[in-house]
């Protein structure tokens, strides 16, 4: 169980987190979604305690993260996988974390053989890849099978094998009453995993929906119309439970009306209506609606493959 | 830090060796290990304060920290760790080799020796030499903290405990040379000097205010550091 309440991250001008309030429950894997940027890595710091909040709190299990004395029995958290001795190896390096729960080499060797490292626990961090790091990471953050897992980005680098086995990782975890908090930016990713989300867009949250309502939100068809008396077209498509949105002159998307009543409404007024488009909506699209205006690192359209530029 | 005390420890013999076979005290004057051994001495401060900073600091290098940081969240017994490790580490480097040393020394220097080398003053200076270089890993435990940055620590150490004082002494101004026999270059001297030698007209001080002035070296910039370690973001 996580809980934030008015959580808030200023770090000098910058406002990193505002007053970020959730719950992340047990028994369930929660996906924390946000473009770069948005606050998703400050907010596991600031749960984990290596940040200090300039406002808020936030609770894991019950108690702010450094009130735990068995900190690593209660959260296992995988922050930044390179946060690592390079000179260490990964056996001795579990070792190190382990001895400060109390626990022996019997359990790294567990850890190490669940993770996939038992070839590789003799050699040093610095020869890893990105993906054996994060595997390590994994490795660290199960260690003490806490009762909270806390992963930031934990597929980053990872080989096919791995992200599978990271997903069924973390539904089973889940499926055992634990708390999973994983974080990424890619909607795609969360939605084979996740059975809740928490959005974030420039430090503020978006939206806390389950998938199921997330799902209904994106299965809503819009109807794309073109028409050249669009203006009056939009004023008898109006009603309750319908929403328009003008797209360009002469060109909109409604919500709540069907094409066919699109069409009649049309006919009966005899507007030539050029184009109409029922618009399935995907849960990318969804998620993309929800962060868009919330991106604060956006590129420039990249043309179509082919365009002149 | 494996392979540095061991380095650090053939080095203060081999020093302390070659210093102890060229040295001509005039009788009866007796020598001990610290005092032939004074760039020895130096030496091995300025090596153990690298080490106590690449302790702290090196964790911040590759992020370990953090590591360290979500095992241990109080966090002050991370730096109560480090600091008990250094500061054992320095003491043992400094007197073991010390009295070896001595015990080597001996027979080249026997007709100029007296016996009480290996018993009370003798052994209350190497014990001084110690303490004072464990004072000086202390410190710079507490450095490594407050600054975070490796390189950045160990030129404060350098600067603190060697330009500094050069530029004070070198400075004809008499207070600036007060000044400098307060910096802990200065102040440890009193530690590890044979008490019925010590000359006040030489800045030495006497082995009570020595040790409560290097003390405080150790013990400001730990506190210090530590109170940072506890508030600051990781």
């Amino acid at each position: 169980m996580i809980e934030t309440f008015g959580l808030t991250k200023r770090y000098g001008p910058v406002l990193a987190l505002d007053h970020l309030s959730m719950q992340v429950h047990p028994g369930e894997v929660t996906g924390f979604l946000g473009p770069n940027g948005a606050g998703k890595s400050t907010t596991m710091r600031l749960i984990c305690g290596l940040d200090h909040p300039t406002e808020g709190t936030a609770l894991v299990n019950g108690k702010p993260y450094a009130a735990h004395r068995d900190p690593l029995h209660q959260v296992g958290a995988l922050l930044d996988a390179k946060a690592m001795h390079p000179g260490r190896t990964a056996r001795a390096e579990l070792m190190a974390i382990a001895q400060t729960q109390g626990l022996g080499a019997k359990r790294v060797d567990e850890v190490l053989e669940y993770t996939g490292l038992a070839s590789v626990a003799k050699r040093r961090l610095g020869t890893f890849s990105l993906g054996m790091g994060q595997r390590l990471g994994i490795a660290a953050a199960l260690l003490c099978d806490p009762l909270t897992l806390i992963l930031d980005e934990p597929i980053n680098g990872l080989d096919p094998e791995g992200v599978i086995w990271v997903r069924d990782l973390v539904k089973y975890e889940a499926s055992q009453g634990k708390t999973v908090f994983l974080s990424s930016h890619l909607m795609s990713e969360m939605a084979l995993v996740a059975d809740r989300l928490v959005i974030l867009g420039r430090g503020k949250l978006v939206a806390e929906k389950t998938m199921k309502e997330l799902i209904a939100d994106a299965s809503d068809i819009a109807t794309r119309v073109r028409c050249a008396q669009a203006t009056e077209l939009t004023a008898e498509l109006a009603g309750p439970g319908v929403r328009i949105d003008s797209l360009a002159p002469g060109l909109f998307e409604v919500h709540g009306r069907s094409a066919e009543q699109v069409a009649t409404i049309a006919l009966d007024h005899r507007w030539l209506v050029t184009e109409l488009t029922p618009m399935q909506v995907s849960l990318e699209d969804a998620y993309m609606k929800l962060t868009q205006s919330q991106a604060q690192y956006t590129g420039t359209a990249v043309p179509t493959p082919g365009a002149q530029r | 830090m494996s392979q540095e005390p061991r380095l650090t420890f053939g080095r203060t013999l081999g020093i302390g060796m070659a210093l102890a076979a060229g040295t001509k005290p005039t009788p009866p004057v007796p020598t001990y290990a610290t005092d032939v051994d004074q760039p020895g001495m130096l030496l091995g401060q300025v090596v153990i304060a690298i080490l106590a900073v690449l302790m702290v600091t090196g964790e911040y290098t590759s992020g370990e920290i953090r590591t360290s940081l979500l095992a241990v969240p109080p966090r002050w017994p991370v730096a109560a760790a480090k600091t008990a490790i250094a500061v054992a580490t320095a003491f043992v480097v400094t007197v073991v080799p010390g009295y070896v040393v001595t015990l080597c020394g001996w027979p080249l220097q026997r007709k100029f020796a007296v016996d009480d080398r290996f018993t009370g003053t003798g052994v209350r200076v190497i014990a001084g030499a110690g303490l004072a270089v464990a004072l000086v890993a202390c410190m710079a435990i507490g450095i490594g903290m407050l600054v975070r940055s490796g390189a950045a620590s160990i030129a404060v150490i350098v600067l603190v405990t060697i330009v500094v004082p050069n530029i004070l002494t070198s400075v004809p101004v008499h207070w600036l040379d007060t000044v400098g026999g307060y910096l802990i270059g200065n102040s440890i001297q009193g530690l590890m000097a044979v008490p019925a030698q010590i000359d006040p007209t030489q800045g030495v001080f006497t082995f009570g205010k020595a040790l409560w002035i290097s003390a405080l070296w150790a013990v400001v910039p730990l506190a210090a550091g530590l109170a940072v370690l506890r508030r600051r973001d990781a």
